[in-house]
């Protein structure tokens, strides 16, 4: 019982710190909003589960926590992002963008460069 | 001779991670409250100290920031792993007062975080509706 515990202990703990390394290294608000949402909430979920199999007798105020932080994560989240979506926070453009945009330069410079060639 | 001074030294070494862990226990043993005792495993301290990494972490992206929005986001995340650790304090103390303070920390911290999109949201957009009149 004791090592069910831990595991999910351990696992919890380590969906929380990828959570957070998701926090450090995305490079968007939004991405870092997805982040540190969905794997710091299913980390919360395994801690308390893991707390639950090492207290047994705990089960029911430990399934109300783990409801209302599914219920209410989610939708703090959703609202922040919308504020930032109305507030006007730029979005993140990936690099494939500005290479293709580089791309595109490249071709019309040669296109103007075999215009100049032919004529 | 190198091997034996090798072993000597990870031996020393051991006894010492030993002696640091067996501090560790001690000290957060004195700052618990009186009649009960500390039983942790290997498994739970690392699981403590990914914790401990992830909470620094969005420490650093709290002060640190690039920008506000960040900070926002990063004490979002920092209330859920609050909540979270308040847990794991009550199966530390074995006592389960600590998981009423983990719901209302939970609860206020909810309240907080609308409390604060809805405030970003109507000042930001009444800004922008100066900026398109003006």
């Amino acid at each position: 019982m004791r090592l069910i515990a831990d595991l999910f202990l351990l696992t919890g703990a380590m969906f929380i710190f990828l959570g957070a390394l998701g926090l450090i290294r995305m490079p968007d608000v939004y991405n870092r909003i997805q982040a540190g949402t969905k794997a710091v909430t299913l980390g919360a979920m395994g801690i308390l589960t893991g707390i639950g199999f090492m207290y047994p007798q705990w089960w029911y105020k430990l399934v109300v926590i783990m409801g209302f932080i599914l219920l209410t994560n989610p939708v703090s989240s959703s609202a922040i992002a919308r504020a930032f979506y109305i507030a006007g926070v730029k979005r993140w453009h990936s690099s494939n963008d500005a290479t293709q945009k580089n791309k595109n330069t490249s071709e019309a410079q040669e296109k103007t460069a075999l215009q100049k060639e032919t004529s | 001779m190198s091997a034996e001074l090798n072993s000597v030294e990870a031996g020393s070494i051991e006894q010492i991670s030993e002696q640091g862990s067996e501090q560790l226990v001690e000290l957060i043993n004195i700052s618990m409250p009186a009649g009960s005792q500390l039983h942790i495993n290997g498994l739970e301290m690392l699981a403590l100290l990914f914790i401990a990494l992830a909470t620094l972490m969005a420490l650093y992206r709290l002060v640190f920031g690039p920008s506000n929005p960040d900070r926002i986001v990063s004490a979002d995340a920092l209330t859920v792993i609050a909540t979270a650790i308040i847990c794991i304090m009550a199966a530390l103390f074995q006592s389960i007062l600590y998981l009423d303070v983990a719901l209302i920390y939970g609860v206020l911290s909810f309240a907080g975080v609308l409390a604060l999109a809805r405030a970003i949201e109507h000042g930001r957009t009444e800004q922008s509706d100066k900026g398109e009149h003006s």
